[in-house]
Formats: C-alpha cells, structure tokens, sequence
C-alpha cells in the first residue's frame, strides 16, 4: 500500500520503440508545485522534449495526465494530453472529459508518458498493473468509432473505455484529434496527428483500483454544498437542458459570432435555425453525461428533418455548431450535426477543420483558390454536401484534402498569393468562434494563450456580461477599473489583469483536471478556496487560496518558457494581418477592429503585471524564482531568452 | 417493519454518468471507485442504454438462501440485506444466485458488497440530478411500480447483453 490520497502516486512510462513499459513513482514536491494535469504535463515536457524536435517525429512526447480530483464526485472527469504541438509548432495541450480519464485513474495511475515510435500500428492495453503493447494492425485505418467496437470485442469487455485517433491522425492531418468515450476530444494542437506519427491507435483502459480520499466524510460534506450551490443557481438549467448550443442565442446578440471566416456578424435566421433551441426542440433525443457529473451537458440526438433525416449520434458543442455552420456560411441543423458525427468518426478538431475549409471557400470567392486548386469543385458558402465531401478529403489528405489538413495557417502560407491576409489565427492555432475583434479582453487572452487562440485558456467571461449575470462593480472591485466590463476599451488598467486572472484559474482548473463548467469561469461559486477544500480532503495535503494561484501562475510561466524556448516571442502575441486591418461587419461592434498600436499598449501593460520584461515578454529571473523555477531560468539563460536580474 | 424503503430507478431518466458510483465508493470505502461500489451503471453506447443495477431487497431473497456460510442475512431495522464481512467466504454463490445483480465481489476486501440503503437514505440517490433514482415509502403503488421497472430493466438489459454477444461473435 503505497501513501498517497487523491493522488495515485504512479505514472506509467510506455517507450514504443523499445517496447518497454516502465512504471515510476510520482514525487509529492513535484505534485505540490504542479498538482496534476496541464501543469504536471506542461513542465514534463519543457524538461525532457529533446531541443529541436520534430513534432511529428518520434522523438515528441505524449504526456496524458488526470488530476488529484479526477474522478471524485462532481464535474471531475477530465484529462489532459501535452506535445509540441504539430499544427502550430508551439506549446501544445488538449483536454478531454468522458470517462477515459478517470478510468485511467481507477486502474492506478496519475499520468501516462508514451515515447518513440511504434514500427507498425499497436494500441496499448492497460489494465490495472498489466500494460501490454498489441498489435493494432487490424484497426488501422477503421474510424474511431469502429475502432472503439472492434477493440471492446475483441476484450470481451464494452465496459473497457478506448481512447483512439481516427484516420485524420494516421494519416496525419494536423487538425487531428485524440478521441475517446466515442465522441469526447481532446482535440486542439493536433494531438492526433502525434499519435499518428508514433503509430498508436488506441489506448484502452480497464480500472479496479480506484483512488483512495484521505477525508471521505470531509469530500462528501463539502461535495454536497457544491452540488446544492450549483444546482440550486438559475444558471445551472442551461448546462442540462442546452449544453454549450444555446450560446448561439447567447453570443450572437452581442456580435461575437462570426459568419463567412469573419466577414459577417449578423446573419438573418441564424438563431433560429442554428440555436441551441432548436437543437433541443428537434434534434435532442437523451442526456448523457462524463463520469460522475450531475451537469450532463451532453447530449444525443437523432436529426429529426431534412436530407439526414434520422442520423443520430452524441455531443455536440457550440464551437462545432459555429464552425460547420456560421463559419461557412451553412445553417442547415441537419447537415452539421451529420458533420459532427463525421469529424468524430474521423478524428477531428471541429475548430481548426471548420476553420481551413471556412478559409478556403473564402479564398475561393475573393478568386485566390480556383478550381484549378480545388480539386475542380466550386467552393460556395452553406454548400453543406461541398463541406462534408472537404471533411472527409481533410481526414484522407485526399486531394484538396491534403491542403486543408495543414490547418489555416499552413494552409496560407503554402498558398501564398496573400492569402495570410484572410485567416484568422493566434500563434498558428485557429481559435475557437468568437469574434475577438470587439472585445478588447478577449482578444487579449486569446493572443497571450500558450497553445493559441482558445476559450479556454483564459477568456474573461466579466467582458462578456449578458445572460451569464457578471456583476460589473464586482468586476470594477476585482480588477481594479471600472472598464473590464466594456468590450471595444483598451482598458490598460483592468483588462491585461483580469485575463491574467483567469489564465491562472483556468491553469489550476486544468492542473486539478475540473471542468470549467463547474466553476466559477461559469459564474458557479466555486474557486479557490472550495478548490482547496476539495484538494485538502482528497489529498490530505494543505493548500492555502494564495498556493492555488500562485501554482496557476507557475504553471502558465513554464508554458509561456516553452514557447521562448521554441523561438516565439513577442511577435507571437500580436493579432494575425486579417485582425488589424480588417474591421467588424454588423452588429453591435461593428467597425471594431485590433488595432496594433493600442494592442501592443495593452499587452505592454500585461507583460509588465506578469513580471516579464515590458519589451520582449521575456519572463524576469527573479519572477521565475518567486515561482519556484530556477530550472526554467537556468534553462532559458541556455537559450538567451530570460531577462537576467 | 421491514421492506419500508424502496429504491426506485427510471432507465430513460439515467445520463450514464455514475455519480452514484463514485457517492457509494466512497461513503462505504473511502475511495472513489465504481469496482467497489454497491450500484453498477452498464452503459451502451452509441445507443445511449444506461442501466443501473443494485440490490432489489427481495422479500424472498436467493442470495440468503444460497449463502453456505450464513453471512447474508437482513436488518430488521431498514429491511436491507446485510453481509456479514467476517462469516462471507467470497464464494460467490450469493451472485450465481442474485435474479438482479444486485451483488458484487469486492475484490479488496475480500467480502460480497450489496446495497444497504445507507441506513435509510441512500446518498445516490441525493445526487441523482434526473431523478433516474428514487427512494420511496414502500406501499401498493410503488411495489408495482417497482415490478414495471424490473420488467424494462430485465428486457433491456438482456437486449443489449445480446447485441454485444452477438456482435463480438461476428467478429
């Protein structure tokens, strides 16, 4: 019996090339400074990737790690997978719920590292203290949701949860997603394509072992005033009944709903033909939910008019509504939610694969691609046959396909003829669908997000407002101007600190391996101070509110040091050519734009709060130190990238 | 009196996520872990089937009967059928012999695990957040209801028990 609570305390290391599983104990200073997660993840992988790696190369690491809560009682069922990233070349993550993560956990183990590169398909079977790499060649090439069946037969066992890559991973398509519980993803940075790349199909996990609570009537009593202050809070509703899909008539009202690549704001109908209304009085069919969460916000549906009349299948999200359907133009429910299932069975990431067919049919209309390009198809927007046949292309890298599975950015660049001026980009990753270009904040967070331009690193729902009830004076109170609550003011005073705020919030979440959505990113009163009661009764080790953000910070310092690292600095920060220059159509923002000079006082301002220098975005050695993280300094000293003190 | 609680469960209502898992490991183990827990969530996706099994409190329980140790008995107070860790071989008779499935092995302890209503007011139940779980005063509606509710559970089970037979045989 080992002494560890809330934590497991081992971590499996699984070498491909050698074929060699290893299992090593997890050190409890380690697991103070990092907790778990993202942020155990993201210092593995600034210390061991080799300088100069190949993202697709097999000297790239896979890190998958759970959390100290994963798998308590609540939203709690996520994990986190980190990489150098092979979409961007930067900092690479994603982050999953479902029921793999903790599976992961109850079989024994905090975390999973998977070296070197397989010589042909295997999959890995983990199953309590037996790991075994098998032969996955059967699999090969089958979609995940095939691949899921066929392994879960071939175990004798539907209860072993499967994590698999679809043919966009094998065939390495740089908008490739890691999959698992069917239609969960972890689907950002081009995971899947990583492990593509090592010839990993699948992991599959069957757990008996659970995780010890040093405190079980502490974690239940404390559990059940989360569980009453969130189910008992008017917002709770829309998790449950909508899911994510009802941010179409939340969002679109206040113009951060892009149309045609960005050209459009305001699109007549799209509410209701597109919203999370509609969805629920057609489609939806049954809630479904990740492992242990009262919120369920999944849902499956069964497509109840049109050409897919009948089609079912499971989870779909708002930026997967936005991206396969605003984005390009198409506002046909029926045929997006038949996309949905393809990019699952596939394995994609919905953002960035919306994204580069977004961006190709609007290269086409300006004249920049033809037919000569495209394979000979027209590309016309809400052509919704035209965007299923480029999904699938995009998986194969089948033609045209193969153009667009570089993702936007790539995509540009090897078009040239100034299409870079059209895509929509932070730090090559195609962010998730807001129009950042009215919010000021926002688009702060977006550009300053160590994997790219995302919602979930750090957006500060406060510059939103609207239905999700932000106290504008408790804002004011918080970060120190009356501003932070108005979206188009460059306010240098509150913005650069509120998104430093809940970068580091969004870090620890993603380190205890919650769901946002059980916090207070979602308006839930839950923060630190519950995270660390949470934290004290599953692990039995102290942390004070102060400790949780400052490990918030320390965590987003070592990915902030990773990108230096790889040679991103300054420059990587500021808004993509189409963001400056380009101003807003429609809407309550109309006109707005990101405009540089103002930008870059904004993010002057935000270097300086996070103790970086003001100029380069070079963290401080004495800042790196306060965190604990001389190794990164010394580290960053190596490669001229710290600014000594 | 006895059989005075009864747990109630809808299948359509249930979202699959086994909160009452991870509630009933940890009340009885201090863990979270749904290999110890007394109520089990059999998913089956894609369809969406998610089926809870736990123990029925049968009035004439096989699981007694078919005990060679005498370790499972009933408590007169909640009307629970109650294993006695000391006396319980882990033969697994009690399971051959449970209609419901309402019995497991806990393999770390070395015990067979039913449910015990947690004395009266089972805490899955407190957190079920679609009330796919209920616990009710027993009297003539609900003992029906009951019999409706093992009747769905018993066909939908076993359709999706075959389907996945059927379907690895195939294969």
């Amino acid at each position: 019996m080992n002494n560890w609570f809330g934590w497991t305390g081992k971590i499996l290391d699984v070498d491909l090339t050698n074929r060699k599983v290893d299992v090593h104990p997890l050190d409890r200073a380690f697991a103070r400074a990092f907790i778990g997660g993202r942020g155990m993840n993201g210092k593995r992988l600034f210390d061991s990737l080799p300088f100069g790696a190949d993202p697709l190369g097999p000297e790239n690491l896979l890190f998958f790690s759970t959390g100290p809560l994963t798998g308590i009682p609540g939203a709690t069922a996520r994990f986190n997978v980190s990489f150098l990233s092979p979409a961007t070349g930067f900092f690479g993550d994603a982050n999953s719920g479902g029921h793999w993560g903790p599976e992961l956990k109850f079989a024994g183990y905090d975390g999973l590292i998977i070296r070197g590169k397989a010589d042909r398909p295997v999959y890995l079977s983990i199953q309590d203290d037996t790991v075994e790499i098998r032969d996955a060649s059967e699999f090969w090439g089958q979609n995940v949701w095939d691949t899921t069946a066929a392994i879960q037969r071939k175990m004798k066992d539907p209860a072993v949860q499967v994590l698999a890559i679809g043919q966009a991973g094998e065939n390495l398509a740089r908008v490739a997603a890691i999959m698992c519980s069917i239609t969960r993803a972890a689907a950002r940075c081009g995971g899947g394509a990583v492990m593509g790349s090592k010839n990993l199909k699948a992991i599959v996990v069957k757990g008996s072992k659970g995780v010890k609570i040093a405190d079980a009537p502490g974690m239940m009593e404390n559990f059940q005033k989360l569980y009453q202050a969130i189910t008992t809070d008017y917002k709770f509703g829309f998790y449950p009944r909508y899911g994510t899909s009802i941010l179409t008539e939340g969002l679109y009202p206040l113009g951060l709903l892009p149309f045609y690549n960005y050209q459009h704001t305001q699109v007549e109908g799209a509410v209701e033909k597109v919203g999370g209304q509609t969805f629920v009085d057609k489609h939806f069919t049954k809630h479904r939910a990740c492992q242990g969460c009262f919120l369920h916000c999944d849902h499956h549906y069964q497509v109840s008019e049109g050409k897919y009349q009948g089609l079912r299948g499971q989870k779909v999200e708002w930026e997967t509504i936005t991206a396969f359907g605003a984005r390009c133009g198409n506002l046909d429910f029926g045929s997006i939610l038949h996309m949905n299932n393809l990019a699952n069975q596939y394995g994609m990431d919905t953002i960035s694969t919306g994204g580069s067919i977004s961006l190709a049919i609007d290269l086409f209309q300006k004249g920049i691609l033809t037919t000569a390009d495209t394979d000979g198809r027209e590309l016309r927007w809400g052509d919704s046959d035209l965007l299923a046949d480029l999904i699938r292309k995009t998986a194969y890298r089948e033609g045209f396909g193969n153009l667009l599975a570089e993702g936007a950015y790539w995509m540009a660049q090897k078009i040239g003829r100034g299409a870079d001026q059209h895509v929509c980009h932070m730090k090559r990753l195609d962010p998730s669908t807001e129009d950042v270009r009215g919010f000021k904040a926002i688009a702060l967070a977006f550009h300053t997000s160590t994997r790219g331009g995302d919602h979930l690193r750090g957006q500060p729902p406060a510059e939103i407002g609207g239905f999700r009830g932000v106290d504008p004076k408790v804002m004011a109170e918080r970060f120190g101007s009356p501003d932070v609550g108005k979206p188009p003011v460059y306010d240098l005073v509150g913005k650069p600190r509120m998104v430093i705020w809940y970068q580091n919030f969004s870090a620890i979440v993603d380190s205890l391996e919650l769901c946002k959505f059980g916090t207070y990113w979602s308006r839930f009163p839950v923060e630190y101070k519950e995270f660390a009661d949470l934290l004290r009764c599953a692990t039995g080790e102290e942390f004070t509110a102060d400790e949780l953000m400052t490990a918030g910070e320390r965590v987003f310092n070592v990915e902030k040091a990773f990108n230096l690292r790889q040679g991103f600095g300054r420059e990587s920060d500021l808004p993509s050519y189409k963001l400056q220059h380009e101003p807003v159509v429609g809407g309550p923002h109309a006109g707005e734009r990101l405009h540089l000079d103002k930008f870059n006082e904004l993010l002057d301002s935000y270097y300086v709060l996070r103790g970086w220098d003001r100029q380069t975005g070079r963290p401080k050695r004495s800042k790196l130190e306060q965190l604990g993280l001389a190794d990164v300094a010394d580290e960053l000293v190596r490669r001229g990238q710290i600014v000594e003190q | 009196m006895q059989m005075n609680k009864v747990l109630l469960f809808h299948i359509d209502s249930c979202t699959g996520c086994g909160l009452c898992e991870s509630v009933c490991s940890l009340v009885h183990t201090r863990t979270t872990n749904p290999a110890r827990s007394r109520i089990r969530v059999v998913r089956e996706e894609p369809e969406g089937v998610y089926i809870p099994t736990f123990c029925q409190q049968c009035e004439d329980a096989p699981c007694i009967a078919a005990c060679p140790t005498v370790a499972i008995g009933r408590n007169q107070l909640t009307g629970a059928i109650e294993v006695d860790r000391d006396l319980c071989a882990l033969c697994e008779q009690c399971i051959e012999a449970c209609p419901f499935r309402g019995i497991y092995p806990d393999e770390i302890d070395q015990v067979v695990i039913a449910c015990d209503l947690c004395g009266g007011a089972p805490n899955c139940v407190l957190f079920c957040e679609t009330k796919a779980l209920e616990c009710l005063e027993s009297d003539a509606a609900v003992a029906q209801k009951k019999q409706q509710a093992l009747q769905d559970w018993r066909e939908r089970l076993s359709a999706v028990e075959e389907q996945f037979q059927s379907a690895t045989k195939q294969a």
